[in-house]
């Protein structure tokens, strides 16, 4: 494997933050089965290079790799061919066009099945192609022509697109910057290694806004970790703090973003902290019917405090009712947890180890405080009836 | 929790030993301190003292074997080991989420919110 710490990331940003994860399994095939021929770095780089210039353009690639299954595997074959030439050409070429990838890859292997029909300057049957304003279902802001693959060199075709100004290729430069922030990386690492928020994210990235919206949203974050140059750093402390809020409220999100509202109606109460919580999720899906905008602002900027009241949220249930303590095996952790949660159940009815409650009314209901007195002077087991 | 197994490779004749995760892991009341707790509204809260091993993405009530697991994101499965008598069968069959609470220092340090996965064929073991 070639991919450092950096690539990862940037990997990580091709999954989630761009909403490419067919194109990142791709990258990482590639990295994974040529990881060792010596152009195999020169090919990561030019693929980062093009990639992080055009997120419409990952977007629209990964589309294509989705409806081809079998696209990827052919694309492979062609790398371990001839990396320069998958370099030079075809990648260039992709990127120009990612729907011509399906007839470039097919092309390819045809010459490479009829070596001796093989015309080096037209390896991929490649011409210049003008982009239309939408070339696939992907929402996309229209493109600069492209140039022909001789003259697409990463290097220089980055500038020209920063140039043309477009909102997607503003947006990739500025992504870069975010990426730079310090504890970015960090946090992109959690938020991956937690599968509930990667796909919270997702699912954000699904319902995604147009580039112009993207761009506004990141400029907020970038405006945000000036204010607050530890902004990323206190999240990933948070995440590390509390993984089983993060989750909780993730999964939420993810399994169906845009009736966060009702799913949160349904598992919170009806005033307290829960109510608070749901007014930070109305703040995040105000504004944008649901888009990228508000909610990634919103996954960053409110998770700390969603985290808070879901707690909150929690904690308040546990108040009230009718407890029946199924089982434990430590009798003092009860009463704690009641202090804890400051809740005063109106009744609590231990189950002794064989299931039984005890006393004459088979239910033995104590107040929080005797709970906690017979706590402390070691009672165990059943407790009497008060 | 790592067990050593005897797997077979390319080579039939030449036994590899490799490192394999237990599937199953040991009991949560082993490790930690935990108390299940339900209220009449099939409400269910699992207050434990220290953090899970993994992140868990549901739990599962088995009423014929009156089992609790915890499922963790790798597939692992943890359970309880507290048996749940038929007298809590009543209140916790209705339920469908599990709330756990990590108290610890006197302090709510995190929760949860699990999907609860109830399972009853009526063929009692407990």
């Amino acid at each position: 494997m070639t991919l450092d710490a950096q690539d990862r990331t940037a990997l990580m940003g091709v999954r989630i933050l761009y909403g490419s994860p067919k194109v990142a399994d791709l990258i990482e095939s590639m990295d994974a089965r040529y990881g060792e021929l010596p152009a195999m770095k020169q090919v990561n780089e030019t693929f980062t290079g093009l990639a992080k210039g055009d997120p419409a353009k990952l977007k629209a690639l990964n589309a294509v790799l989705e409806k081809n299954p079998a696209l990827a595997g052919k694309i492979l074959d062609n790398l371990g061919r001839d990396p320069e030439a998958f370099r030079t050409k075809f990648l260039p070429a992709v990127f120009a066009n990612p729907e011509s990838a399906v007839t470039l890859v097919e092309q390819k292997q045809q010459t490479a099945a009829a070596p001796a029909k093989a015309a080096p300057s037209r390896e991929y049957g490649y011409e210049p192609i003008v982009l239309a304003a939408k070339t696939t279902g992907v929402d996309t802001a229209p493109a600069a022509p492209a140039q022909p693959a001789s003259a697409t060199a990463p290097s220089a075709a980055k500038p020209e697109a920063a140039k043309a100004g477009t909102a997607e290729t503003r947006l990739g430069e500025k992504m870069q910057l975010l990426v730079a922030t310090p504890g970015y990386n960090e946090l992109m690492d959690k938020v991956q290694k937690n599968p509930q928020l990667t796909d919270a994210m997702k699912a954000m990235m699904a319902s995604n806004g147009s580039p112009e919206e993207q761009e506004e949203v990141i400029d907020t974050l970038l405006q945000k970790t000036k204010e607050n140059p530890n902004l990323f750093k206190n999240l990933s402390k948070k995440l590390d703090e509390n993984p089983g809020a993060a989750s909780s409220i993730a999964s939420m999100i993810a399994s169906d973003p845009k009736n966060a509202l009702n799913m949160m109606s349904s598992v919170g109460s009806d005033d307290g902290p829960g109510a608070g919580m749901m007014g930070m999720f109305s703040q995040m899906f105000s504004g944008g019917a649901g888009g990228l905008g508000g909610m990634l602002s919103g996954l960053f900027e409110k998770l700390e405090g969603m985290l808070k009241s879901l707690m909150g949220m929690v904690t308040k249930m546990f108040d009230g009712g009718n407890h029946l303590v199924v089982g434990t095996n430590d009798p003092a952790q009860y009463p704690g947890a009641l202090n804890a949660a400051n809740a005063k159940p109106n009744s609590v009815t231990y189950l002794d180890a064989s299931g039984q409650t005890s006393g004459a009314q088979q239910v033995a209901t104590v107040t929080q405080n005797q709970a906690q007195e017979k706590a402390k002077a070691g009672v165990t087991g059943p407790q009497q009836p008060a | 929790m790592m067990s050593d197994i005897t797997i077979f490779e390319d080579d039939l004749f030449v036994p590899k030993v490799q490192k394999l995760p237990f599937a199953v892991l040991p009991p949560l009341v082993e490790s930690m301190k935990v108390t299940l707790v339900a209220n009449t509204e099939s409400k269910l809260w699992l207050i434990h003292d220290r953090p899970f091993n993994d992140i868990v993405v549901w739990a599962e009530y088995d009423i014929d074997s009156a089992s609790l697991s915890l499922i963790m994101s790798d597939g692992r499965v943890q359970p309880l080991g507290l048996t749940i008598h038929a007298t809590a069968r009543k209140v916790m069959r209705q339920t469908r989420q599990l709330f756990t609470m990590l108290v610890r220092d006197e302090q709510v340090k995190d929760t949860y919110i699990l999907p609860l996965l109830v399972r009853e064929t009526g063929y009692y073991k407990a």
